[in-house]
Order: C-alpha cells, then structure tokens, then sequence
C-alpha cells in the first residue's frame, strides 16, 4: 500500500494531524497498535489551560523564560479550540472555555503570580491579576485562604472522548484516510521513494506500507517508535492519577489551577468534578523495562494528596465522594518541552509529542501538516525542534 | 438520659425517627417517598437497594457541629438529633466558609 | 484504628465471613471482620436497629437464633469486628500481605493482612423495565433490609414482582407486620417456582427458601392475597412516584392494573465481586448464578495468592452455602498459615459444600426467569443506567453510530453508563445483554466493567484527611 504520511499514534496528536493533513489534500494512513484514543489523549482530564504551570515556573526563572517560549503555540491552541466545533461541523463536542483560574494561597505565592503574568504578558498571553474582592464575587467557591489569582478566560476543558473520534471523523470523510487499529509497526526504515513501513496484526498477518513521510505522535511511545527508524527521542512514560467525583449541581464554572500546589480542577457538564495536577502513580516494571501497556499501580498518596489539596481549595468539595481514580502515562521529554518537527538525520520523518498534548494537539496537528505540505511554518518552532537532540542522532540512523 | 425521639429536618420539615433507625426508614415513615432530586433537576428518587450500593437513596446531610453538607445514604445512615436535610444539594450558589 | 497485621481480613460479616472468622479462630489465627453494619448479619441475617421492633420470631427460627450465634462469633477471642466499614480496596503489599482499605463518613484507615478472605454478598439484580426510577420501586432485598433491619413497611400498598421464591416468604412477613401485598406476581408456572413439584421434593425441602416459599404460599391463600403465576410486572407508573403497576402473561395478552405505592423486585441476585476483581482475581460469567462470580479451586483460593473468596460471590448460594464455604476457606487459610488442621474437618467441609452447592444449583435452575423474558421488558425510553440517565435508546444509538466498541469498558466511556456513583453495579449487565445484541456476540464477552479502587465511592474530606501512615510499598 502506498500514502502520502503514515501517522504512527491514533491519539488526538494523531488524529489532529490526520485531520489537518486531509484537508490539505494529502493521502495519509493512521495506526495505532491498539484502539484510537486509548493513551494518554483519552485518560487525561480533557485540561485546556494556556497559563504558565506551576511546575514550569517553580524551579527558577531562566527555566520559565525557556517554558514560556511555550506561549505562541498557547495562543494558536486557544483559535483552534474555540472554532474547532464550527470547524468540524459536528455538532456540539462538549468544548467549555469560560475561564481558567490559577489560584494563590500567601503572600510568598502571590508575587509568584506576578512573575508569571509578567513573563505572559511579554509573550502576549492574556491573563488578568485578581484580588480576594474580585475572587469572592467571581468564584465564590473558592476558600478564604484564597488571595489571589490569574484569571485566563479562554481556559477551559475539551472533552477526550468526543474530539479525537471527531476528527478521525473529519479525516475519514475527506476519503484520503486509511484507518489501520489494532496493527503495530514493526519496521520503519528509509527507502528509495521515502520510508516503508511494516505493520503486523496480532494473530501475525503483514502488510506494507510505503509512505513519502511518517509521523511519529506516538505519545508515551514515541521512543520506542523512533528507536524502530533508528532513532533516540528522549520521551519518558510517566504515570499520572486523576480522580472524578459523584456528580454535584452546577457550581464551578472555572478550570481551577493552583500557583503553589499540584492541582487542578474542572467540573463536567455531567456534574462530576475531575480533580488532578501531576499526582504520580507507578508504572509497572519488567527488570529495567517500564510497562507502557499495562495500567499503573495507584499510590494511596497521590489521590489523597491531591484530594487534601482540592478540599482546601475547594470546600464545599466536603459534600461529595470519590467515584473513581484512574491512572494513565503520558510522555513526558527531557526538556519538559513539546518534540516538533522533522528530523534532520532522517529526512521525512517528523516528530510531535510531548508538552501539554492534549491543550496543545491541535496545534501540533496544524504545525506538521503546514511543515509536510508547505516545507515552512507560519508559527515559529526552532526551539521545539528534534534538531535538538542532534547530539544523539547524529550517530544513529542509517 | 437517652431521648426516645430523634428529631431531624427535611426540606425545612420536621421528622421524627426511633433511636438507632436510619434516615431512609424515618422518611418513608413519614410519607416521602423520595429523599431527592436528579442532578438534572428532572427526576426524583428514593431507596432502592437498602444495603448502601445503588447510591439512589443519597440526600444531602449537614450533621450537626460540622457546618458543611453532605451526600449521604439515607439507607445506612442513623437519623441524628439536629440533623438538617435536604431534596437537592447546592440549591444556591452560597459562598463558602 | 491502629495499623495492626492480622493474620486474615474478612471482607463480610454475614453467614460466610462468620462462619469462617469462627473456623479461623478455632485455629488460633488473629482475624479482622469488616462490614458496613454495626452488627453481623450481613444481609439475610440483618439485625433490627433495636430490640423489640417486632416479635423475635417474626423471621423464623434460623433467623432468630442466627442473631445471637454471630454476635458470639463477632466477641470470639482472636476476632476484631469492625462494624460500619465499607471496604473500598485491596492493595497487594510485597509478596504475601494486603492493605484492606475502608472508610466510614468520616474517616479513612488501613488495615494490614497476611490474608484476605471476600464472602461480600450480593444484591438484588437490577432489571431495567419502564418506570422503574420512580420512588416506591425497590429491590426485593431492598425491601427486606427495611423490614429486618429497620421494623419499617417500605409503603402501604404493596406489590410483589420477579421470579425468586424469596417474594413469597417477603410476602408471608408482610402479612405477618399486618400489611399484606395486593398480589405477588412471578413469571414462573407454579411448577417451576417449586409449589406443584412432586419430586424431587427432598432435595427443594432442604433448600430453606423453597421450604419456606410453601409455606408462605398456605399463609398468603388463607388471606386472600393473589398470587399471579406466569406473569410479569411490565411498567410502572407515576408522577413523583409509583402509583400503578401494570402486568400481563408472560407469553403475551391484556394488560392488567393494579394501583400501588410499592413495588418490590426480586429477578435473582448479582455477587459482588467488585472488590475480588479489583485485586486481579479472575470472575466468569454466571447468567443465573449471580453474574461476574469468583474463580476458585475447591479449598476457595483464587488465583492470587491469599485472596480467597466464599458464599455468593462464588456463586449465588444462599446461607447455608456460605456457611459451608466461609469454614472450607478458613481451613484452607490455616493450613497455609502452618497450623495444624484436622484431615477429617477438612474432608467433611468439602463435602458440606458440595452438597450445598448441588442444592444452590437447583435452585438457580427454578429461579431463573430466563433472560428472554427480562431483555423484552424495557424500552427505547427506560433507563439503561439509573445513575446517569441514560436511555436504553441513547444507549443503541451510540453504539449503532460508533461500531467498534464492544466492550462495556468501551460503551461506558462513550455512553456514561457505569459512570455514577453505583459504579456500574445496576447497569453493567443489562449493558453487557445491550451490546451482546446488538453485534451479535455472547454478552458476557462484552466483559465487565474494569474494577479500580475505589470500589465504593468514599468520602472526599475523609479520603483527603487520610495520611497512609508509611508508604514504602
């Protein structure tokens, strides 16, 4: 079988660049080795926040001078959500972007806040300092320990179950897409016209697949699929909880971040309240191998950490219970920073992994498909580029 | 001395359960069917499984000396002097303590 | 709660978790007994609140002397009873030892356990028929724990409906707290609810509840209530709640009323399993017997090791079942723990199950509506899950417009089913029968809905006030 770009990962990176791609004109093949939308773009908390992290900002500021070069890809994330519906033309897809709040317990935390709205506001993120008056009359939910916060109004969630399905929807219905699930790559080396790929079914049947590019948007497993073209991306699974509690009557009409502690906080149309922030849970191991298909072990501490957390913050949290805890792995690089572009030891092989994928895959999505069909991008992603890592590449490849 | 009555409130109301009897026993005890409203604010629901697993039977608590409310099941939890509850939680978006 | 090592954890405090806490102490072992009441009984066995709600011999003399025999049990040397736990987790610590996870409303705790034995129970199985949110509607187990536990009729116009003979004797105690049932409807012909059986008749003699099902039948003609044979409750009705029932043959034909406040369901019992599942140890698929049920060898091991199980979750059995197995897992138990266990009790205790197990395999067989009858009832409109309100139409519609989900795992992220606060408990089956027909594959191959801790949802303040004392694991 021949395409124009075999995209390696069936997640919302995957899908997002199938999408863009298709709508370009490009024939494009999907694979994923299992169901779409089974890593860590259908575990996540659907999060769409666009302010500077607490754990980007927390260790120095020439580190957050470095995440904040982040922003750009933020501000295109924030058009592509808030047109994605109209876009796809599918109706409602349960996008909610009526305000994020990044919230400040202390004095101490608040100048926090005011370092990061400064570092915003030069790369032009619209984010807005709130005092405890404003606070009490915006989101009269939140504890009087709260002294202040950031209010970034285009925060918000997207909802993991609905988006990737929808734009492999989008994708399927231009007719330039091959849908290959439940097929893992076993080959992938450079050839003649471009790169051929070998995909293989569980019970062991082959097929072929020549392709002028690839993509790797493989997520947790973005190493291990570039180590199959013979190539290192330092990509990492980390292990991540997150909790949802019973469904309470709507009262939390913001995303909910904290400056100082892992949290974050979102209640669903449904009702639920989805509490998370970067609590670690424990992939499981294989001697000095992690097990990336397997689903981690909880530790007892992360969710009542991360539960100790959200009460505080949250207090009428009290009247609830924890309906469930799921783990899931994200790939996390070495630089904290997103994986974009192609790799200049291996021509036609591009990246994209990493960073926040889920506020930022469609960006991703878009930024690949402009770099493969148009060789150039209109947002600027020197800094994100595998070229980065050249000191590895250049001994590997072919 | 222990009291022979258990007061308790529902929706305002006044209920009165035996000592050791559980919440949802008083309600039915006393004509209410349905100890709440749907999240949707459609549906009303009561006891079902009486053993604690179907969750239909929750109502929100506020125990006294605690201050803040909880969704409790009515089918395991014993009725407590003060106890004040009601049909729908967080029916007004009042500010936290 | 101090964070003590017991050498056995015993999920359940009714007839098995009893009977094998009574085995185990015989053997010297140190055994913890958690149960959400405050007092053993579990389900069948469930306490009044107080004494004197009604004549001690109101649920006759098993049940009476049952009292009494387990709270001896529950102040045995060697056996902490903790009273009000809803248990929510096993982790496996190392190679040999579990934490038991549990909460009350306002405080969560560990404890430690070289051992974990489940005997959980079981509950009503739901079946999802037109009307059947509405309040008034209850599980017939439901309505017996308001009668046992709480001395309480659950309304004033009562109906009985399903297939189990429990409805009868839930209909003789009723009669017995002076409010009979305006009928009792069950799907089965008398023959097969075990009234007009001739033989065997030993064998449905010894099973207590068909025992006590005819008995309860000469009770309910004396007083005139109908007992309506071959029939099935199709709708209920009502505004904020039931008022009417409707009812018919159950090969088809008019439809019949009955006006009523109470409706008391009694199709068969789900295991829970949930907790068993939750730790790795594999279920399989019991249509009649309980749904999602424990695989076990015959000393009731599990496949992981120190994880036993007894009484339904292995299988619906009734009490004396679980007895019998709660005692046969304690032997098992105290043989891995190195003490000495007499040959003998152990060869009478397999046998004991055995028999029990021939006998709780005939009753499954009469009690058995059969799924046909059960999957025609509900509609496009009725309720698939309870807790999230999704109609059995919403619910086909999803899965015709997305075909390849086909597990329930896969139908629950897409659907919400599974997704409330009963964790999938009253929905999962009719999900799995949903998806079974609809791509034409054996429902239970749908599979169950993954079990994560928490099995039961806890308390957000209590979960967040929870300091696991060391996590080295």
């Amino acid at each position: 079988m021949r395409t124009g770009v075999a995209i390696i990962g069936g997640g919302l990176v995957g899908a997002a660049t199938a999408h863009y791609l298709t709508r370009s004109g490009c024939d494009v093949a999907l694979i994923d080795k299992g169901e779409l939308n089974r890593g860590a773009s259908g575990q996540n908390a659907g999060s769409l926040h666009f302010q500077l992290e607490h754990r980007l900002v927390e260790h120095g500021d020439a580190l957050a001078e470095l995440a904040a070069a982040i922003i750009p890809l933020s501000l295109d994330a924030i058009g592509r959500w808030t047109g994605i519906e109209a876009d796809l033309g599918q109706g409602d897809l349960d996008i909610v972007m009526h305000g994020g709040l990044m919230v400040a317990e202390g004095a101490e935390q608040v100048a926090r806040l005011e370092r990061k709205a400064r570092l915003e506001e030069k790369w032009r993120l619209p984010t807005q300092l709130i005092g405890s008056d404003e606070i009490r009359r915006l989101a009269p939910y939140l504890s009087r320990s709260i002294a202040g916060a950031a209010l970034c109004r285009a925060e918000g969630h997207g909802n993991p179950r609905l988006i990737t399905a929808a734009l492999v929807r989008s994708a399927s219905a231009s007719r330039r897409l091959v849908l290959r699930t439940g097929v893992a790559v076993s080959r992938c080396a450079r050839s003649a016209a471009g790169w051929r790929l070998e995909l293989k079914t569980p019970e062991g049947s082959r097929e072929t697949l020549e392709a002028d590019a690839v993509v790797n948007a493989a997520g947790a497993w973005s190493a291990d699929v570039a180590a199959l073209a013979g190539l290192h991306l330092p990509v990492f699974p980390v292990a991540l909880t997150m909790n949802a509690t019973e469904a309470a009557p709507p009262f939390l009409g913001h995303m909910i971040q904290h400056i100082g502690r892992r949290l974050s906080m979102k209640q669903l149309r449904e009702g639920n309240l989805l509490i998370g922030g970067g609590w670690s849970a424990r992939l499981l191991r294989r001697g000095t191998r992690f097990q990336c298909d397997r689903r981690p072990d909880f530790r007892l501490d992360s969710i009542t950490g991360n539960l100790a957390v959200a009460v505080d913050v949250v207090p009428r949290l009290r009247a609830l219970h924890l309906l469930r805890s799921w783990t899931g792995i994200v790939g996390v690089t070495s630089d904290s920073l997103p994986i974009l572009g192609e790799v200049p030891q291996a021509p036609g092989y591009f990246v994209a992994t990493g960073g926040s994928g889920f506020t930022l895959g469609l960006t991703y999505g878009a930024v690949i498909a402009e770099l493969i069909t148009t060789r150039r991008t209109s947002l600027d992603i020197t800094l994100f580029s595998p070229a980065r890592f050249s000191p590895l590449n250049m001994f590997m490849g072919r | 001395m222990p009291a022979d009555v258990v007061r308790f409130t529902f929706d305002g109301r006044p209920v009165e359960a035996r000592p050791g009897e559980c919440l949802a026993a008083a309600l039915l005890r006393a004509g209410h069917a349905a100890f709440r409203t749907t999240p949707d604010g459609r549906g009303k629901r009561g006891p079902v499984c009486g053993m604690g697993l179907c969750f239909d039977c929750r109502v929100a608590v506020t125990r006294p000396g605690t201050g803040h409310e909880m969704m409790l099941r009515a089918c395991v939890t014993r009725a407590e002097d003060g106890m004040a509850l009601r049909s729908v939680p967080f029916a007004e978006n009042e500010p936290d303590a | 709660m101090p964070e003590l090592r017991y050498d056995l954890a015993i999920v359940g405090g009714g007839p098995g978790g009893m009977a094998a806490a009574a085995t185990a102490a015989d053997h010297g072992l140190r055994v913890a007994v958690l149960d959400e009441q405050e007092i053993p009984g579990g389900q069948i066995y469930r306490r009044p609140f107080a004494e004197g709600l009604f004549p001690a011999d109101r649920f006759g003399r098993d049940y009476q002397e049952a009292g009494p025999a387990l709270r001896a049990i529950a102040m045995r040397e060697g056996v902490t009873w903790i009273g009000g736990a809803s248990v929510f987790g096993l982790q496996q610590r190392g190679e040999a030892a579990f934490a038991v996870l549990w909460n009350t409303v306002d405080r969560v705790s560990k404890l430690l356990a070289e051992r974990v034995l489940v005997a959980a129970g079981c509950f009503d199985m739901a079946v999802p028929f037109p009307g059947w949110t509405l309040p008034g509607v209850m599980g017939a187990g439901g309505m017996q724990a308001l009668l046992k536990g709480q001395g309480v009729l659950p309304g004033g116009r009562i109906v009985l409906a399903g297939s189990h003979p429990l409805l009868l004797v839930i209909a003789a105690q009723l009669v017995a707290f002076d409010q009979p049932p305006l009928a009792v409807i069950l799907t089965q012909s008398p023959t097969r609810a075990g009234i007009g059986m001739r033989a065997p008749v030993t064998a449905l003699r010894n099973i207590g509840v068909f025992r006590e099902g005819l008995i309860a039948c000469h009770t309910l003609r004396r007083v005139g209530v109908p007992i309506h044979f071959g029939h099935v409750v199709t709708e209920a009705r009502g505004g904020d709640r039931l008022e009417s029932i409707g009812f018919r043959p159950v090969a088809g034909g008019a439809l019949r009323d009955i006006t009523c406040d109470t409706l008391g369901v009694g199709y068969g019992f789900t295991a829970s399993t949930e907790l068993i599942r939750q730790v790795g140890a594999p279920c399989r698929w019991s249509r009649a017997g309980g749904g999602w049920i424990a695989e076990h060898d015959e000393d009731m091991r599990t496949a992981v090791p120190g994880v036993f199980v007894a009484g339904e979750v292995a299988g619906i059995g009734g009490a004396p079942t679980a007895r019998a197995e709660g005692a046969l897992a304690a032997l098992s138990i105290a043989r891995d723990a190195g003490r000495r266990v007499d040959a003998g009790r152990v060869r009478r205790a397999r046998g004991e199950r055995a028999r029990r197990r021939r006998f709780a395999a005939l009753l499954e067989r009469l009690a058995d509506p059969g799924d046909d009858v059960l999957r025609t009832l509900r509609d496009s409109d009725t309720a698939l899950c309870r807790c999230e309100n999704v109609s059995v139409g919403d619910f086909r519609a999803t899965l015709a417009a997305n075909p390849t989900i086909r597990s329930a795992d896969a139908a629950k992220l897409l659907t919400r089913t599974g997704m409330g606060p009963c964790q999938g408990r009253f929905c999962h089956r009719a999900v799995m029968e949903e998806i079974g027909a609809l791509r034409a594959i054996p429902a239970e191959s749908a599979g169950a809905f993954h079990a994560r801790m928490p099995v039961r949802p806890v308390p957000l303040a209590a979960m967040a006030a929870f300091h696991p004392a060391d996590d080295t694991d």
